[in-house]
């Protein structure tokens, strides 16, 4: 717990010298009245319990882009974090009112991080031609789009895309769980929940660990920085044991290796102009060394050769504009708000918009339902947009 | 004028009349022979064609009239003498003895408990159970009063015993209980008496006197969950499951020489409905229905029977039966028949027989016929004073609606309780309210602020030994004195009774309390007694909260006391979990214009009209066409009257065109609608196209009907002019002489054509074999020499006098029938003079057969009128799959949308003939006119609330909303860097009716139902599991 929580908020923050970079570029101060560097001074004059009870952390997107600007490296999104453990705990409030859903996804997480709950997940989406198995070294981690796909529409494709691709390119059987449970993400973001969360990792390592797993590949941007980031944190040499990879990088590396390359079969005369909206979590949410917002440019400038055109949105990479809503929190019309800036960008970069966090995923296409304007706008996980461009090469095996 | 009504007769028809009397302004006297309200239809299992269970539906009604302060309920009163003029009768009503004093009676049951074990068969389960002497007909009968037969109690008989008056502790046994005579004044009087089945009255061929032969009424108690058998399908002899079960369809009607001459109307359908019930039982089971014709010409009627025989696989067999023997060994039945499809005559052995005996006008029916001086038809039914006015009896003031005029099912009795219900409003007109009981509140409401610490009474009630010998209720009152908030808790007998509510309204004037509980037996009974009592000292009625500890309770768990009492204390501790939190609620008082929109001016919609208007109100009515009348511009004569229909139609029109409340728009069109119950606003164009805003209290849709033109069906185009339609025929005969006819020998009128099919068109059309059938005779008179065939699949004539109306028919035209497997084949032979040859499959010969005609009349079924899904959208009101518009329920609500305010009649709902849209119109012109009576209603507290702010205008709960109350309006709103056009659901309190569908579907958990808010049900559920 004490990896993940530090009591006293104040010694967070004390390299703050108040130049208010962080109010400025706050993303969701476009929408409501909301100051970071007001609250952080607020705590720095011994005002905490003030603001933990005015409630308005609650509100936070946690998006990042504070700590992005920040010319000390405060990490925000990490107070607000620890902030709403306290508010849960100690102002005894509940994030209740701001869970969309009714909260029925956190809840789902929350019930299965008991000891007792192995949940026996529907594996009907698996592909035919894809076997898989429940020990090995490398695991596909669904993530939550099962369950998902109870309320919106069609996201198994994303689960379906990315198996066939890790199984064509391994071609042997994925470990996928039938009993896999909850990364612990919105838990440990939205909710502040802490301790649940720490149960979910726990319960999530020793399956890792019975599944004789060494690579862990996820095509959500949630998952990938839970485990690479935060479980890593938490559990000494997780790093050691555990490989963990988005999609993209898994792509990138077999393509780099020459073990795929992209083709087009059906190239269209017309140019496709796409462009790409990168997740909070796999640009601002990771250490400067990790490539994946440059990776995932250098493949889609390839597919240049495949009769695409990849154009950048205004804001992009460690810039990119907020999907609105993190963590089930706070879904509402200023999310609403961000959310159409965010489209309105895509639409003048393209006719296909690629994300590769299946929440941001939803977000963006929920919100083509209010506005007819926006609903041209095709909406495709890294996965699914991939899936058909690309070819594993075959090399002569030299009889090992 | 008396503003008061005698309602003789407490079945479906009688209550639907008296709860509509009510809302329209006037007292009513409920007059039941029996103990119990609810009819025949509380003794049903379930009702066709949705398979709601009948008691389940019938019960709330029931329970209303109950609670209705204007309706005095005289169950186990007979009426005695009438005599006075209309608007001014005088009636004496005999009160029986029940032996139980109906004002102290709380309808505990514990004398009915401790009565000896002496049992006569109980009428209620058509003999099949067994009753004490001191009983109750049925559980949910209502008034819930007990009572005792005096010629089975030994005390009454032999002065031994009374045991009951010992064990009462309500003390309402009355030995000396005498019959007493009461004289009531009224302005008018229903008889809603109703039907029995006297199937011992069958010839013996029917074999009825045999155990294992049962009729239908008996059947449904069989199968009815809380009938003789505890809802297993067994068979009387030995109380085994029959495997072979024969239904017998016209057993006893339709019959000119033993049984009754006309149909019964509703075996067909009840018996398809068994059937599938029946396989919904076991799977094991077979079914059998030995038929005659299939007549189900009601809304989804065909369909259903049509489900019985594909999805259940109930056979059909058509056949004449010829008698039924019992197996003396087996005491299984065997059934004699021919099979009119193959002609053989065969044996059939069943385990049992189901027979679908007559149904008759109630026993005593001529006795009050000769009471009231009105009179009987040949049948013995009431009779009418006009054919197209069924409500009306031959004498001025004394009305008549359901099965005691003529065989009719409960959808069209309920249409025509409310019809009744309308007319005497506009006869009883002048003395409207005089005699209505509306309860003014003296006190003043105590204000009570969220922030006030909750002070909460509870009173917990024995209910006789109902609760009281399995809850231990003392300890449960200190268990619950000790809970927090809880200022004052006692126990008393029955807190139902009148000193308790003095005790409630002292103790919450005493104790400052802020909340009540009472914990007890059923809200539905219960509650507005108590909700009343607290507003009579100033609690809002909705700080008022009631536990049920009796029914799911004490009842369920009578062998585990401790189990029982523990279920209490959670059952309370939640109840009180909850009041923490109630809040006091407004209701919202809704003024009602009052003027009426008739969508329609074809004869429904001016029958609805001229009872409106005659009720005093402005009335519009909005036509279409350039003329009014609808359909009856193009008929010629009426049938079975044999009418001239100009004569008939231009009489109304005459009736409407002179009354000064109604306005006309024709070629009028409705462009909008806005607005909600009370408070519409309608913008029409008229002929020029002139646009005028018109402020409507509710809306009629009267939009009709009209005719298939079965194109390129049947040789029926543009040049061949000898084949044409029914309706095209009327047109004929109306504006030609018979000089057309000289050129034609044979006439063949084929039924059915392009209804009753598989697919498209299902249904069937209700009218089209009346009206061929009258054209039949029609046709000859013109010109004797012709010959005419009629080619049929079954012949729909269900009602009162239309079989005799089709035998007479029968003998001028030949009739053949062919099926749906084997279509007819129609060729033209030549050109002109214009010459058909028919082959079709002959079903009675079990061979094909062919013929020439001149010319071929097509009877097509009737549609939707043009352009319905406009004014359905307009309106927010469904439309079935086959166009019709949708009423709110098929049984119980023919009349009604689901939405408050707008109500239909008509072919709008269902093809109907003449009398049954006069009927409907003046039932939904009544159902309407409620509102407007009113002059303004009040909303309930319990209404669901949106919190703008989560509410992210998903629209999720505009499409679920059953009531049509949520609308999703758009603004724009500005921030920052960008301006967003929003949406919020808004729901509007007038129409919402708290049923927290809207709730339970939000994304966002925006919406909250007051007085059941995710705080108060999530604080009884953390209540229940943390503090046990």
């Amino acid at each position: 717990m004490e990896k993940i929580y530090e009591p006293e908020l104040r010694n967070l923050l004390k390299k703050c010298y108040q130049c208010g970079r962080c109010s400025g570029v706050c993303q969701l101060s476009k929408v409501q009245k909301y100051t970071p560097s007001k609250i952080i001074q607020l705590i720095l004059e011994g005002f905490e319990n003030k603001v933990l009870e005015s409630g308005e952390l609650w509100d936070c997107l946690t998006c990042n882009q504070c700590l992005k600007d920040c010319p000390v490296k405060i990490n925000f999104a990490d107070i607000v974090r620890m902030a709403r453990y306290k508010m849960r705990h100690e102002k005894n409030q509940s994030s209740d009112e701001f869970v969309a859903h009714k909260g029925i996804y956190t809840t789902i997480s929350e019930i299965m991080s008991r000891p007792y709950i192995n949940p026996d997940r529907n594996m009907d989406w698996i592909p035919k031609n894809c076997k898989i198995s429940d020990k090995g070294d490398i695991l596909y981690y669904v993530g939550c789009l099962p369950f998902f796909n109870y309320e919106f529409e069609n996201l198994n494709s994303i689960a379906i895309s990315t198996l066939k691709l890790i199984y064509q390119i391994e071609k042997k059987p994925i470990v996928v769980f039938k009993e896999e449970i909850c990364c612990g993400h919105d838990i440990y973001w939205g909710q502040g929940k802490l301790k649940t969360f720490i149960k979910l990792a726990k319960k999530n390592l020793e399956k890792f660990k019975n599944a004789g797993v060494r690579t862990i590949v996820t095509a959500c941007a949630e998952c990938y920085r839970t485990f690479k980031i935060d479980y890593a944190n938490i559990f000494d040499e997780f790093d050691e044991n555990f490989e963990v990879k988005h999609i993209i990088d898994y792509i990138y590396e077999n393509w780099k290796s020459q073990k795929i390359e992209f083709k087009n079969p059906n190239k269209s005369e017309k140019e496709i102009q796409f462009t790409y909206h990168d997740p909070c979590r796999l640009s601002r949410f990771l250490p400067e060394n990790d490539n994946i917002t440059n990776k995932v440019r250098e493949i889609f400038r390839e597919f240049k050769y495949l009769g695409y055109q990849f154009n950048e949105m205004a804001h992009n990479k460690e810039n990119s504009l907020c999907c609105g809503v993190n963590s089930w929190m706070n879904c509402n019309e200023k999310s609403k708000a961000l959310r159409y800036k965010r489209m309105q960008e895509a639409k003048l970069a393209g006719s296909k918009l690629i994300t590769s966090c299946p929440k941001c995923n939803i977000h963006l296409t929920c919100l083509q339902n209010d506005f007819e304007d926006l609903a041209s706008i095709e909406i495709l996980d890294f996965s699914e947009f991939i899936i058909n461009h690309v070819k594993v090469i075959r090399t002569k095996s030299k009889g090992d | 004028m008396e503003g008061s009504v005698l309602v003789i007769g407490g079945g479906i028809a009688g209550i639907q009349t008296s709860l509509d009397l009510t809302e329209l302004g006037f007292k009513v006297y409920l007059v039941e022979r029996n103990p119990s309200i609810g009819g025949r239809m509380a003794q049903l299992d379930k009702t066709f064609p949705t398979n709601d269970c009948s008691l389940c539906i019938l019960a709330p009604k029931m329970v209303e009239v109950f609670r209705n302060p204007n309706i005095k309920l005289m169950t186990y009163h007979e009426v005695k003498k009438v005599s006075g003029e209309p608007g001014n009768f005088s009636a004496i009503i005999l009160k029986k003895p029940r032996y139980v004093d109906e004002t102290k009676c709380k309808g505990c049951g514990d004398c009915a408990i401790k009565c000896p074990k002496i049992e006569v068969p109980n009428l209620f389960d058509m003999k099949l159970g067994k009753r004490k002497s001191a009983y109750i007909p049925f559980p949910q009968a209502v008034p819930p009063i007990y009572l005792i037969d005096p010629e089975l109690c030994l005390k009454i008989n032999k002065g031994v015993c009374g045991v009951c008056a010992k064990v009462c502790q309500a003390e309402a046994i009355d030995f000396e209980q005498k019959p007493m005579e009461i004289e009531l004044k009224v302005g008018a009087i229903v008889v809603a008496t109703g039907f029995d089945i006297p199937a011992e009255k069958l010839t013996s061929r029917w074999g009825y006197r045999y155990n294992n032969v049962v009729s239908a009424l008996e059947y449904e108690r069989i199968l009815c969950a809380s009938g003789p058998f505890g809802g297993h399908v067994l068979r009387p002899s030995d109380q085994k499951e029959p495997e072979k079960i024969a239904f017998i369809q016209c057993a006893g009607s339709r019959d000119l020489h033993e049984g009754v001459p006309y149909c019964s109307s509703v075996c067909c359908m009840y018996t398809a409905k068994e059937a599938i019930i029946t396989k919904e039982h076991s799977n094991r089971s077979q079914c059998f229905v030995f038929r005659h014709d299939i007549r189900a010409y009601g809304k989804n009627f065909y369909e259903f029977t049509q489900r019985a025989q594909k999805e259940y696989g109930v056979k059909y067999i058509q056949t004449k039966i010829s008698k039924i023997e019992e197996d003396s060994e087996t005491n299984d039945l065997i059934i004699h028949y021919e099979n009119l499809k193959t002609g053989e005559f065969n044996d059939f052995q069943a385990n049992l027989v189901v027979l679908a005996t007559p149904l008759v006008p109630s026993n005593g029916t001529k006795i009050l016929s000769n009471v009231l001086g009105i009179e009987l038809d040949e049948y013995e039914f009431f009779k009418e004073i006009d054919y197209f006015n069924k409500s009306k009896s031959t004498k001025d003031g004394i009305y008549l609606c359901g099965f005691c005029q003529g065989p009719m099912d409960i959808p069209e009795t309920v249409a025509d309780a409310s019809g009744v219900a309308g007319q005497i409003a506009a006869f009883l007109n002048s003395v409207k309210f005089e005699q209505i009981k509306e309860k003014q509140l003296e006190v003043p409401e105590l204000e009570t602020k969220d922030t006030d610490e909750p002070r909460i009474g509870v009173l917990i009630c024995h209910c006789g030994i109902n609760i009281g010998k399995y809850v231990h209720v003392p300890l449960l009152a200190e268990y619950v004195r000790t809970l927090p908030n809880v200022v004052h808790c006692e126990d008393n007998l029955y807190s139902c009774s009148s000193d308790s509510q003095s005790r409630i309204k002292e103790l919450i004037t005493n104790h400052h309390l802020n909340r009540f509980i009472v914990a007890s037996c059923t809200p539905r009974t219960h509650e507005a007694l108590f909700q009343e009592t607290c507003q009579e000292v100033g609690l809002n009625k909705y700080l008022f909260e009631m536990v049920n500890i009796r029914d799911q309770c004490s009842w369920v768990h009578m062998d585990d006391a401790e189990a029982a009492t523990q279920k209490a204390k959670d059952l309370i501790r939640m109840a009180i979990a909850k009041s923490r939190l109630l809040k006091p609620l407004r209701e919202e008082l809704l003024k009602i214009t009052p003027t009426a929109l008739i969508i329609g001016g074809g004869i429904a919609g001016m029958s609805a009209a001229l009872n409106i208007a005659n009720q005093g109100f402005k009335t519009f009515i909005v036509e279409k066409e350039s003329i009014l009348g609808g359909n009856l511009n193009y008929l010629n004569v009426l049938y079975p009257t044999e009418q001239n229909a100009s004569d008939f139609l231009n009489q109304t029109i005459d009736l409407v065109e002179k009354n000064e409340n109604i306005q006309v728009f024709l070629k009028g069109k409705i462009n909008n609608i806005r607005g909600y119950v009370g408070n519409y606003v309608v913008t029409i164009a008229d002929s020029n196209s002139k646009t005028q805003d018109l402020s409507i209290g509710t809306i009629i849709v009267a939009t009709g009907g009209k005719e298939y033109k079965p194109k390129d069906l049947f040789q029926y185009n543009n040049q061949n002019k000898n084949v044409i339609t029914q309706l095209e025929l009327e047109q004929i005969l109306k504006e030609k002489g018979k000089s057309w006819l000289t050129k034609i020998n044979r006439i063949t009128t084929v039924l059915c054509a392009n209804a009753r099919q598989l697919e498209g068109i299902t249904y069937c059309s209700n009218i089209c074999c009346g009206n061929s059938i009258k054209n039949i005779s029609l046709l000859k008179k013109l010109k004797p020499e012709l010959e005419i065939v009629v080619l049929y699949r079954d012949i729909q004539m269900a009602k009162k006098k239309y079989e005799e109306y089709y035998r007479e028919r029968r003998k001028d035209a030949i009739f053949l029938r062919y099926d749906l497997e084997n279509l007819l084949i129609i060729k033209q032979i030549n050109k002109n003079p214009e010459r058909y040859n028919i082959k079709f499959y002959d079903t009675n010969l079990q061979d094909f057969l062919e013929f020439e005609t001149d010319l071929i009349i097509l009877s097509t079924p009737i549609i939707p009128a043009d352009n319905l899904e406009e004014l359905a959208k307009m309106l927010k009101v469904p439309l079935d799959r086959n166009g019709f518009f949708l009423e709110a329920h098929v049984k119980l609500r023919p009349l009604d949308f689901a939405t408050d305010g707008i109500f239909l009649c008509g072919c709008a709902q269902w093809p109907k003939n003449i009398q049954d849209s006069i009927s409907q119109a003046n039932g939904a012109a009544a159902r309407a006119s409620r509102f407007l009576s009113a002059k303004e209603i009040t909303t309930s507290g319990i209404v669901a609330e949106v919190d703008p702010i989560n509410c992210i205008g998903c629209g999720k709960c505009e499409s679920i909303c059953p009531y049509n109350a949520i609308d999703i309006l758009e603004s724009v709103k500005d921030f920052e860097d960008i301006s967003l056009t929003v949406k919020k659901s808004f729901i509007n309190s007038a129409l919402c009716k708290g049923c927290g569908t809207c709730a339970a579907t939000c994304p966002n958990g925006a919406i909250s139902i007051k007085q059941y808010d995710f705080d108060q049900i999530t604080a009884m559920i953390e209540s229940y599991l943390l503090e046990t």
